[in-house]
């Protein structure tokens, strides 16, 4: 799989020469074939769904300007939906039902359907919903060219794991396509590094741990299966946002700018804050087309409430065809819902004069305040940073397991098998390799770990960065270590698989 | 590259953790050695093996292949070791599978010509299809460049712990650690259908024997008992016999199978999974085998 990115890479880089050689009318066509040939390579005969679902939609959006706006939307978004259904949710659905009835005592015969999921259909499908409704609630123009629009449905960098980039915001820069932009590109290539670096200098090194952790999960004990835990959320974030920095590098090399989809998300204080920051153009766009459309906080608290729950059963869906998934969902959308949401202090209320006086007090006139305010509010945020972090993991397990009560047997014996001796420290620290090479790659591992997260309080974090590209020193380092630590075995690439 | 370069050619040089050839390179005169997998790893005692008149020592990879044993051999030859008893692994599930490098710390023991001849041999055999050269660039890499770089930034450390817990190659107070429970073992999947025993580690087996005899060493094939369950595997048993049948024609070696020594093989607390025995299986295995050594050099 591994090759499988640098391939990509070596693809995206010829596409880009070319892409830079013609003129600058051409160039949408260099992109629109090469994300042709990239899904051919992998997948030719579906090729056909998705571009005939993404000229469909065209089509329609052609005619919700002109009559009968509701009926267009609707004739529009259904191939759509229905196309997903079949391919990614039929069975799931099936067998449910199948397996209902086989409990009441009436069993069905069951004959899956034997289809391959198409390439990035989950991506593309949301794609697509969002141009028609967005024309639709009149927020834009539909797209005249048909060659821009399956550009931008098929857009190569994009289709494997996102991030989901709205249609005006992509559509208007091939629009206004420009000679070469040499900023962006020197911020493409070093987004480009840090992915890597999150993918083969972290994710993958965590992968034979969790593979023999998942396979000897019964004998293994409660401190073994806390560290795999932890480690999955760890691969599962490195992974991901790894893929999602290569795939925004590439459209940066293009001169396009791509939306972030992740922003130091284990630094949040909450579930709230999670959200905000991770996967966001996945999260925005259940904002913005079910939440929104279902009513979002308009009809009252309770209905608010329910909206919130109903959002995050999607989400959960959209990442899977299985009951884990959707449980997964509801437990965000309940943890979501129960967190207590803060109302913006405004600079003139008493209390925040009152708290400004205090933290801006010199700590050596009055050390025992200074103590009070700065330091126990910063253990505060750290074991709320620890607590969000410990709760999105247990959710994480969800993802991990086959099934619901498989990822609870897992959560049980985590803690009632947990011992802290030498024996389980050790056997915790072995599972990289399964002998004692696995220590220094642990060592190494959290290095590159502690590394990585000090990288995002620096620099993600802080607003100064914002739109630069990455620091050279940083950019260095990473490709230092991609150098020398990089593993070039298995990958996971979790995030392909939704 | 210098870095990459020295690392290649100097990593062998670096103090011995207590386990791999630098130890062996600098005695030159073993007694005893035992060439294998993980398996001889786990299942020998090296404080009962030390009972054997002389030097003893565990040279263990994970997964190493008959084709790797035959290269180890080899190079240790060349480095001027003289073998008086040499102790191949016998694991005949090894030999169905297709070359491959499963320990990289392989690579920390030797010079960069034993590198260069481990990555051809690894590839010899592969087709020029477009993944084979993908195999071949991607295994380069791994062996080249990135094999060991954890190690090695924290050899100090990691050098001190391990030595501190491994003697001769083998693991101290192995006796210690036991083993699983019957239920575990039987959830334990089998390791499903192979697609037959591949040529070139059958050459292997007999390139030890024919290097041994040239070499005056009395060379043994041991088999460390595996769990009961793997014996009945239908593949497992017909490879045993198979690679037996093709030394029938060689001389000057003998085979010690898990038949030829009264190991409880039904024990769970014996095993660690079905091939690895746990620290107390192979305490009583291998005074089970300085027993059957010892018979036999009375005979």
């Amino acid at each position: 799989m591994v090759t499988s990115h640098l391939l990509t890479l070596l693809f995206a880089l010829g596409t880009v020469a070319i892409y830079y050689i013609l003129p600058v009318r051409f160039r949408w066509a260099v992109l629109g074939i090469a994300s042709i040939v990239f899904y051919l390579s992998a997948e030719p005969l579906l090729l056909l769904l998705a571009s005939g679902t993404a000229a469909w939609t065209w089509f329609a959006g052609t005619q919700i300007t002109t009559a009968h706006p509701r009926r267009w939307l609707a004739i529009g978004i259904i191939p759509c939906i229905l196309s997903l259904f079949i391919f990614k949710y039929f069975n799931f659905f099936y067998t449910s039902i199948t397996d209902f009835f086989a409990l009441i005592g009436l069993p069905v015969h069951a004959d899956v359907l034997k289809l391959a999921l198409p390439l990035g259909i989950s991506y593309y499908t949301f794609k697509l919903i969002a141009y028609l409704v967005d024309i639709y609630r009149n927020k834009y123009k539909n797209e005249s060219h048909l060659g821009y629009f399956l550009t931008y449905a098929l857009f190569f960098p994009q289709i494997v794991c996102g991030p989901i980039q709205r249609p005006d915001d992509f559509l208007d820069q091939i629009h206004q396509q420009t000679s070469f932009n040499s900023t962006l590109f020197n911020i493409g290539i070093r987004r480009i590094i840090l992915g890597f670096f999150k993918i083969l200098v972290i994710a993958n090194p965590i992968l034979p741990y969790l593979n023999r952790v998942d396979s000897h999960a019964d004998s293994l004990s409660g401190l073994t299966l806390l560290c795999g835990s932890v480690l999955y959320s760890i691969l599962i974030y490195a992974d991901f946002s790894g893929c999602s920095d290569i795939a925004i590098g590439t459209g940066n090399l293009f001169g396009l700018k791509c939306p972030d989809n992740f922003r130091a998300p284990y630094f949040s204080k909450n579930i709230l804050e999670f959200w905000k920051r991770w996967h966001i153009s996945l999260t925005s766009w259940l904002k913005d087309y079910i939440y929104i459309s279902l009513g979002g906080n308009r009809k009252g608290s309770i209905r608010t409430k329910i909206n919130i729950i109903i959002t995050f059963l999607v989400s959960g869906l959209w990442h899977g065809a299985n009951w884990t998934f959707i449980f997964w969902g509801l437990l965000h959308g309940l943890w979501n819902v129960l967190t207590p949401r803060h109302k913006k202090k405004t600079s003139n209320s008493p209390s925040s004069k009152q708290e400004d006086n205090t933290t801006q007090s010199n700590p050596q006139t009055i050390p025992s305040q200074y103590f009070r305010v700065h330091i126990f509010k910063k253990f505060k945020s750290a074991c709320a940073i620890l607590a969000t972090f410990m709760g999105v993991t247990i959710g994480w397990q969800l993802f991990r397991s086959d099934n619901i009560s498989s990822a609870f047997h897992y959560l049980y014996r985590t803690v009632t098998e947990f011992h802290l001796s030498y024996a389980h420290i050790t056997e915790a620290l072995v599972q990289f390799t399964g002998d004692n090479t696995s220590l220094p790659i642990f060592m190494t591992l959290a290095l590159c770990v502690c590394l990585y997260a000090s990288f995002e309080k620096i620099i993600l974090c802080n607003p100064k960065y914002n739109d630069n590209p990455i620091p050279t020193a940083w950019v260095i380092t990473f490709f230092i270590l991609i150098l020398i630590f990089g593993n070039a075995g298995q990958s996971a690439f979790l995030y392909a698989n939704f | 590259m210098l870095i990459m370069t020295a690392k290649n050619e100097y990593s062998r040089f670096l103090p011995s953790p207590g386990y791999g050839m630098g130890e062996i390179v600098q005695q030159k005169n073993i007694d005893y050695l035992f060439i294998g997998s993980s398996t001889f790893r786990r299942g020998l005692d090296i404080e009962v093996l030390n009972k054997l008149p002389g030097n003893v020592y565990i040279l263990a990879y994970n997964g190493c292949q008959p084709v790797t044993i035959e290269m180890v051999l080899e190079y240790l030859l060349k480095q001027g070791v003289t073998i008086k008893h040499l102790f191949v692994d016998f694991y005949p599930y090894t030999a169905a599978a297709r070359p491959a490098l499963s320990d990289t710390r392989l690579l920390m023991d030797t010079d960069i010509d034993f590198k260069i001849d481990l990555w051809q041999s690894l590839h010899a055999y592969k087709t020029d299809s477009f993944q084979a050269i993908e195999d071949k660039a991607s295994d380069l890499y791994e062996m080249f460049i990135s094999s060991n770089n954890a190690i090695i930034l924290w050899w100090p450390l990691y050098q001190k712990l391990i030595r501190s817990n491994n003697y001769h190659g083998g693991i101290r107070n192995l006796r210690a650690e036991h083993g699983q429970t019957q239920e575990t073992l039987a959830q334990l999947p089998m390791f499903g259908k192979r697609d037959g025993l591949q040529k070139v580690q059958i050459d292997a087996y007999q390139k030890i024997i024919q290097t041994a005899s040239k070499h005056d060493i009395q060379l043994t094939y041991l088999e460390i008992p595996k769990y009961y369950r793997l014996y009945d595997d239908h593949d497992y048993r017909a490879f045993s016999k198979q690679i037996l049948d093709s030394f029938s024609n060689a001389a000057n070696y003998q085979v010690i199978s898990a038949d030829h020594i009264p190991f409880d093989n039904h024990q769970a607390d014996y095993f660690n999974d079905l091939v690895h025995l746990s620290g107390v299986g192979a305490h009583v295995y291998t005074q089970m085998l300085l027993n059957k050594l010892g018979k036999d050099q009375s005979e």
